[in-house]
């Protein structure tokens, strides 16, 4: 009797495909629907950054980290900026530090809604929930716009402080968003988190064991749904983080859902660090006093903080004049993307969707 | 050479007249009610995300399908090299075709039907399944791996939800003893089979979405998984016969249903074509409002869904109307 | 066999949910604007393209020191009084990064960021201008 023979077929997923999350490239080979091997491809979006900064002044790097991770700008800015500071060994007055925090906090819910909603949107709810991330996104774009006249690249966050004071009116623009997100989290539930279709779809999709995100060094959202508590902001608390009440909020079994459920749970603690911060803010200056010409003492430092995607690292090595020696930037999605390959062996074609968006990275970030 | 036409002959193209003017009646109708039916789609999914959707041509946009038409008549049309030349061609109209064809047992008002059949509801059923060849075809011929998955997943899913789609009209069918529409519209008369067969009802529904290729069941098309399904290929006017198939095949789907379960024409004071219509609209309606709202289905929880949960239960829902009607004996 | 009917049920409630927020919605009013027939004012701050006021530039050069991605060029003479005259403000908006970087350091506060929003032009070569003809009259 002849017997039927099956072929494998390869498929090239991106770099322009509705749903690869920017210009990532998925090589993938298939057995019918269900992934035998799949190769990541990355750099289509490379543009030099660690090179280009070796030819920057301090200060003029910091555009540049905007477009890293072009999602969570601010919290990219901070970073940065807290690396050299931490070698100038500036002291930041006490209101940039309160602006700061609060600006970066309300980054990482825009962040944080924009992953929850391309995240369901590749998992078919079409449109929906991903224009309503957007509506409540764009209240906290209007704010940043307000605040330093950007709407993604904002390159607010200076050496020392802010680029400008808060405006007038930005305290009540920040708590009238503060009143309308709170309702709009439990429209979330009622229409995401607990779908039947959504909870099939997530539930024990892409698991992630906690001894797999940590030998691939996931951190972020990623690694706290896996079941390991560890937030930077916590650890190793930097700024004005351990004046403040917040929760991490962690899960067990690793999978899309838990993802998801961790992102959304950080936003509510978002929300509540900002509501702690926004009636403290103290009078005084928005910048330390710092030379025009900035230079920084020659040595090495590395230094992490928490951005929306998890640990972003700055390791600079200053040789004393105006430009730093080297740059290198740990940027959180590279390294959570590096687990997709084993991630997706053996699942179908609509997880890796679920996959990929559930560990929500951003390609600027990845390609640098 | 002349022909002689005897009267039988006459009487036979005179009627052959008659229905071609009543096909092509038909198919003004269709073309216009698509063209409403994709700008109210527009509409309802803009409002349902804040949007208000198409607002530039005519009022509140209501002429913006024209001008998309118009756009699409006017492209190149792409065909691409490694294509199946034949299939290609010929799978939006087949499409079309057999999503068109069904319309000729609808009775959309008392005495308005094409063609009264004794066995209507058979021929729909029979036509409606052929589309699925058309897109089949369409998969194949585009010479696209991305099509093909999405031929493959749509063949399985229209073919697997036929099933309990046909047992759950199939019980409808027990309570009247008849397979025609016009009989089963007039055996409502008191109570809609809506509420006498809610789960069948139900089953329809469900299955009736699966065979539209909607969501939360389009995986056919998937747009984030297979970039656009079996007419990812397809540009310029065979995209819009795919594009009118799928909202015929809507409408369809929802005229049977409204036929076999919401009383079809009847309903007080309005002309029964009003009625018929707003029962119509009202499906739709309720169609489109779950494509934006839900996620969709993964293939193989679809199948499951089909087999392990919509044919047992249309399959005691049988049992159970057969039992009724011993009962009653 | 109850657990799985229970499931039926709040599996079907949990559906019925969501389609109860998307009505809420489908009855509340946009959020959008109608561009271009509606306009948003931008913010006081917003950061549109790099203008400049030509009479109070002093050709300092500090702007093109400052500007991380050499975007700007300023072109002078010398006058009689060996005073700097402003002769050309080359602006590359093409690779521009809007960033404001090289409005800080301006001493006389000449160059700034305006409000402009639609920057789309036909041809790449559009994108080079020269500011002190483009903003002749900005005071």
């Amino acid at each position: 009797m002849p017997t039927l023979e099956t072929q494998q077929f390869s498929v090239s997923f991106g770099p322009q495909h509705p749903s690869t999350h920017g210009v990532l490239h998925l090589q993938m080979d298939l057995d019918g629907e269900v992934i035998v091997n799949c190769t990541p491809h990355i750099g289509y979006l490379h543009r030099d950054f660690e090179k280009i900064c070796e030819n920057r002044t301090y200060t003029q790097i910091i555009p540049f980290t905007d477009r890293l991770d072009y999602l969570g700008a601010m919290n990219n800015n901070f970073g940065y900026c807290l690396t050299v500071e931490k070698l100038l060994g500036v002291v930041i007055p006490e209101r940039a530090e309160y602006i700061r925090v609060i600006i970066a906090e309300l980054n990482r819910i825009a962040s944080h809604l924009l992953a929850v909603g391309t995240f369901v949107q590749d998992l078919g709810a079409f449109g929906t929930p991903l224009l309503y991330c957007f509506r409540e996104r764009e209240m906290i774009l209007d704010i940043f716009e307000l605040t330093c006249g950007a709407r993604l690249t904002y390159n607010y966050y200076r050496l020392g402080g802010v680029s400008a004071d808060i405006p007038e009116g930005f305290v009540q623009k920040v708590k009238d968003f503060i009143r309308y997100f709170r309702p709009k989290l439990t429209d979330y539930h009622r229409l995401i988190t607990n779908n039947a279709i959504f909870l099939i779809r997530t539930k024990d999709i892409g698991v992630l064991s906690k001894e797999k995100a940590l030998n691939y060094a996931i951190s972020g959202p990623s690694l706290r749904a896996s079941g390991i508590k560890f937030d930077l902001r916590k650890e190793e608390p930097y700024s004005i983080y351990p004046r403040f009440e917040f929760d991490i909020p962690t899960r067990n079994s690793g999978d899309c859902w838990d993802r998801y459920i961790v992102r959304m749970e950080e936003m509510e603690q978002s929300l509540r660090i900002v509501e702690q911060a926004i009636d403290k803010i103290p009078e005084g200056d928005f910048s330390a006093k710092l030379p025009k010409i900035i230079k920084v003492p020659a040595g090495e430092l590395y230094f992490r903080t928490e951005s929306p995607r998890g640990e972003l690292g700055f390791y600079l090595i200053s040789d004393g004049s105006a430009k730093p020696y080297r740059l290198k930037c740990r940027a959180p999605s590279f390294s959570n993307l590096s687990v997709i390959a084993e991630l997706v062996k053996g699942v179908k074609i609509a997880d890796v969707i679920a996959i990929l968006g559930s560990l929500d990275i951003v390609l600027g970030e990845i390609d640098r | 050479m002349m022909f002689k036409i005897s009267p039988e002959n006459w009487a036979f193209l005179i009627e052959f007249a008659w229905l071609c003017a009543k096909a092509a009646g038909l198919l003004g109708f269709v073309s216009l009610s698509v063209m409403f039916l994709i700008w109210w789609e527009r509409k309802v999914s803009a409002h349902i995300q804040s949007r208000l959707g198409p607002m530039r041509v005519g009022w509140h946009g209501c002429l913006q399908t024209i001008a998309d038409t118009i756009k699409l008549l006017l492209k190149e049309n792409i065909v691409a090299k490694d294509t199946d030349k034949v299939s290609f061609w010929l799978a939006p109209l087949v499409s079309f075709v057999a999503a068109f064809l069904p319309f000729a047992a609808i009775p959309f008002a008392k005495n308005l039907v094409v063609q009264d059949f004794g066995l209507g509801l058979l021929y729909i059923f029979a036509v409606s399944s052929l589309g699925v060849i058309g897109v089949f075809m369409a998969g194949w011929g585009s010479g696209n791996k991305y099509s093909l998955l999405g031929a493959m997943r749509a063949s399985a899913q229209i073919i697997s939800y036929e099933i309990p789609l046909v047992l759950s009209v199939l019980s409808i069918v027990m309570l009247t003893g008849s397979l025609n529409m016009t009989k089963i519209v007039e055996a409502q008369g008191q109570v809609w089979f809506a509420f006498s067969q809610p789960i069948a009802f139900l089953i329809y529904f469900i299955s009736a979405l699966a065979e539209t290729n909607r969501a939360p069941f389009d995986i056919s098309e998937a747009e984030s998984e297979l970039v656009a399904g079996f007419h990812t290929e397809y540009s310029g006017m065979k995209f819009s016969m795919f594009f009118l198939a799928e909202y015929t095949n809507m409408f369809v789907v929802s005229a049977i249903a409204a036929t076999l379960f919401l009383g079809g024409w009847q309903g007080p004071f309005l002309p029964g074509i009003f009625w018929f219509l707003a029962k119509v609209y009202f499906l739709i309606f309720l169609m489109m409002w779950i494509r934006w709202t839900f996620p969709r289905f993964r293939v193989d929880q679809l199948m499951n869904f089909a087999w392990k949960f919509l044919v047992p239960l249309a399959f005691l829902n049988i049992l159970a109307t057969a039992l009724f009607l011993v009962l009653k004996k | 066999m109850i657990k799985r009917i229970k499931r039926i049920f709040s599996d079907s409630f949990s559906l019925l949910q969501g389609l109860a927020v998307t009505a809420k919605y489908l009855f509340s009013p946009a959020v959008t604007l109608q561009y271009p027939t509606q306009r948003w004012t931008p913010p006081e701050r917003y950061r549109g393209r790099v203008a400049l006021r030509p009479k109070k530039c002093i050709s300092c050069q500090m702007c093109v020191r400052a500007c991380p991605n050499y975007s700007l060029e300023v072109k002078f003479s010398l006058g009689e009084d060996k005073k700097r005259k402003l002769s050309g403000f080359i602006y590359h908006l093409d690779t521009c990064l809007f960033c404001g970087l090289c409005v800080e350091p301006c001493p006389t506060a000449a160059i700034f960021m305006n409000q402009e929003y639609e920057l789309a032009v036909y041809e790449r070569k559009e994108l080079v201008m020269d500011l002190t003809e483009a903003d002749k009259n900005v005071e």
